[in-house]
């Protein structure tokens, strides 16, 4: 996964490009970033506030870092309308993010996650929680709890009665 | 658990319960109740989940699990979600014991708003037996997306009443269809745009006449095969709205295209009969002639080799005119193929991309060859033609012949592209075609 930061930190505020309206966005650790508000309202959330006239000033974006707003901002981008000549073209790039090969994979998934919840962007959404599915799909119990750091709070008895109630599921 | 007792980097189990639920409803069901046992957090979490997938496992290595029934039916009775998104249901293994459960599984789908069902109950052997869906499903207001892997049947009142009132897409598979409730069918979904026909084997004996009137039908796809046979069936297409047709068939059925509509897209791959030439009629031989003289108002056409075949035995002076037509694909078998290509170019007067697919799968008998010739320049050539791709090109069968024809006489060409099957002899070839006269001096030549 790469993270590239696509705006320039700069003053916050109401500005404009052109006739686009900038909007700021403020991450969690104190990063600021300038986008076009036609891009930026991709995410429901900030949609909502500029329908309310709320995106007048810097919105700040709790519990998202600089690293993973900046990715969230490539997504915007590429998903833009124009930006990529063919559907086929954006698959191939958002493939980068729908498989998780290890932790560190995962973890960016994670943030990812966070970020598009919290923003309410259902494109990037999909994209993640397919992702996550996928990697749980094939996996023991066990190889999930390893794989997602999950700890038991069953004990043996506990876990053998969850089995049998839903004894199929766990059949083959 | 209380989220502070959550280990450390168990992230995932902080997620909220709403992202939790969008991860499990990609699951297939049994993989999502699976996650029920990892600890107390995921517990019950799998109870939210809004889409359900559940195959009975005929393709699982392992065999089919014995208690498919009661593990459908334990799941639906502790589902909490009252919007089902998507319903698949795959029980092709299902007994005769388990089958009267179907019904409500499907009529839980129905009341609990499923927008997408996707049905394949197939469990008679003989092919006889039918899902007979409950009558709910007529009045499902949620309904856009039904899949029916297999012949499934509706009882559909006689009277002029609407149905599906929401349903867009409709994908059927049919063995032994009834033909009077498929044309019912159609009629009563009013703003059908999307439908797909799969018919393999059909074992009804009866000459049937599929009649698909459907007055907001966008984009019909129908498939027939895989044996060769010349089929007793009639499809009548009554569309005037349709975008998008292809059609692929193995039968030679007859194809009955009604209103002219004016397409963005048709694809063509209709076979003959191997070797049946002498059995055909005359009216089954004109087949694929008639089919396309239906689909004349297209902007862009596909027709693969064995299309083309098929129609050259029906080739006089009756090819429809194409007045719209922009692109145009065309497979090529050098027996026929190069018979054809002069009928469709002078057929084809606003033509600007012409792609020319080399089939060279049964080598070309010299015998058969049929040269390439053209009596008069196609106006399309002079006035239209902008870019001509020719892809698996060999260099035999009058191959050069045409292309020197087409860059002499393409007076606004601006791209010709070759693909060579191989690179034997490439050198040779490329060498020849540059030094071809260019009737268009800006014409750009691209070897891949």
């Amino acid at each position: 996964m790469s993270t590239a930061a696509t705006a320039d930190a700069s003053s916050s505020g109401d500005t404009t490009e052109g006739s686009v309206r900038l909007l700021t966005l403020q991450s969690e650790d104190g990063e600021v970033f300038e986008v076009k508000e036609t891009i930026a309202t991709q995410s429901v959330t900030i949609k909502g506030m500029v329908d309310d006239d709320c995106a007048t000033s810097t919105i700040p974006v709790c519990n998202v870092t600089g690293r993973t707003l900046a990715m969230v901002i490539e997504w915007w981008n590429k998903h833009e309308i124009g930006a990529v000549s063919n559907e086929k073209e954006l698959k191939e790039w958002e493939s980068q993010f729908d498989t998780i090969d290890d932790k560190s994979d995962r973890d960016d998934v994670y943030d990812l996650l966070m970020a598009a919840n919290y923003l309410n962007i259902p494109t990037l959404l999909d994209c993640c929680t397919s992702a996550v599915a996928e990697a749980i799909k094939g996996k023991s119990t066990d190889e999930m709890r390893e794989f997602f750091d999950i700890k038991s709070d069953f004990d043996e008895k506990e876990e053998d009665a969850l089995r049998k109630e839903n004894q199929w599921a766990f059949e083959n | 658990m209380a989220l502070e007792k959550l280990g450390k980097k168990d992230i995932i189990s902080r997620l909220s319960d709403d992202v939790l639920i969008h991860i499990l409803s990609r699951l297939q069901t049994k993989d999502a109740v699976r996650t029920c046992v990892l600890s107390s957090r995921w517990r019950n979490l799998w109870t939210l989940i809004y889409n359900f997938y559940f195959d009975d496992g005929e393709d699982d290595p392992f065999g089919r699990c014995p208690n498919f029934e009661k593990f459908v039916s334990g799941v639906l009775s502790v589902c909490q979600s009252k919007d089902v998104h998507n319903f698949y249901l795959d029980c092709t293994m299902i007994s005769d014991d388990e089958i009267s459960h179907v019904i409500p599984w499907i009529s839980f789908a129905v009341e609990r708003k499923v927008r997408n069902l996707n049905l394949k109950v197939d469990m008679d052997r003989a092919g006889v037996w039918l899902v007979r869906l409950p009558q709910s499903i007529l009045t499902c207001s949620s309904l856009v997306e039904l899949t029916m892997l297999s012949d499934c049947i509706f009882d559909i009142p006689d009277s002029s009443v609407v149905c599906f009132p929401s349903l867009k897409i409709i994908f059927m598979s049919i063995r032994s269809p009834d033909g009077n409730l498929m044309k019912k069918l159609f009629r009563n979904c009013p703003i059908l745009e999307d439908l797909s026909i799969h018919g393999s084997n059909l074992k009804n004996k009866d000459e049937l006449t599929f009649d698909i009137n459907v007055p907001t039908l966008k984009m019909f796809r129908i498939w027939l095969g895989m044996e060769y046979y010349v089929s007793k069936h009639k499809y009548v297409i009554t569309a005037r709205d349709l975008e998008c047709l292809h059609i692929k068939d193995f039968t030679s059925s007859n194809f009955l295209v009604n209103d002219s509509p004016f397409l963005d897209v048709a694809s063509l791959d209709v076979h003959e009969m191997p070797g049946a030439i002498d059995e055909m009629d005359e009216l089954e031989v004109n087949r694929a002639m008639e089919l396309l003289r239906g689909i004349n108002c297209t902007k862009s056409l596909s027709l693969t080799a064995y299309t083309m075949e098929f129609l050259s035995l029906a080739i006089k002076d009756n090819m429809p005119t194409f007045p719209i037509m922009i692109d145009l694909e065309l497979g090529i078998k050098a027996s026929f193929g190069w018979k054809l290509l002069p009928h469709f170019l002078s057929s084809s007067p606003n033509l600007e991309s012409l792609t020319l697919e080399m089939n060279h799968r049964v080598e070309c008998a010299l015998q058969g060859f049929l040269p390439f010739e053209s009596k008069s320049v196609p106006s399309c050539l002079r006035l239209h033609l902008k870019v001509i791709e020719i892809t698996d090109m060999r260099g035999i069968c009058g191959e050069l012949e045409v292309i020197k024809y087409l860059l002499k006489n393409s007076e606004v060409l601006e791209k010709l592209e070759v693909n060579f099957a191989s690179s034997m002899k490439k050198k040779y070839l490329r060498r020849q075609i540059l030094n071809y006269y260019r009737g268009s001096p800006t014409c750009e030549i691209k070897f891949i």
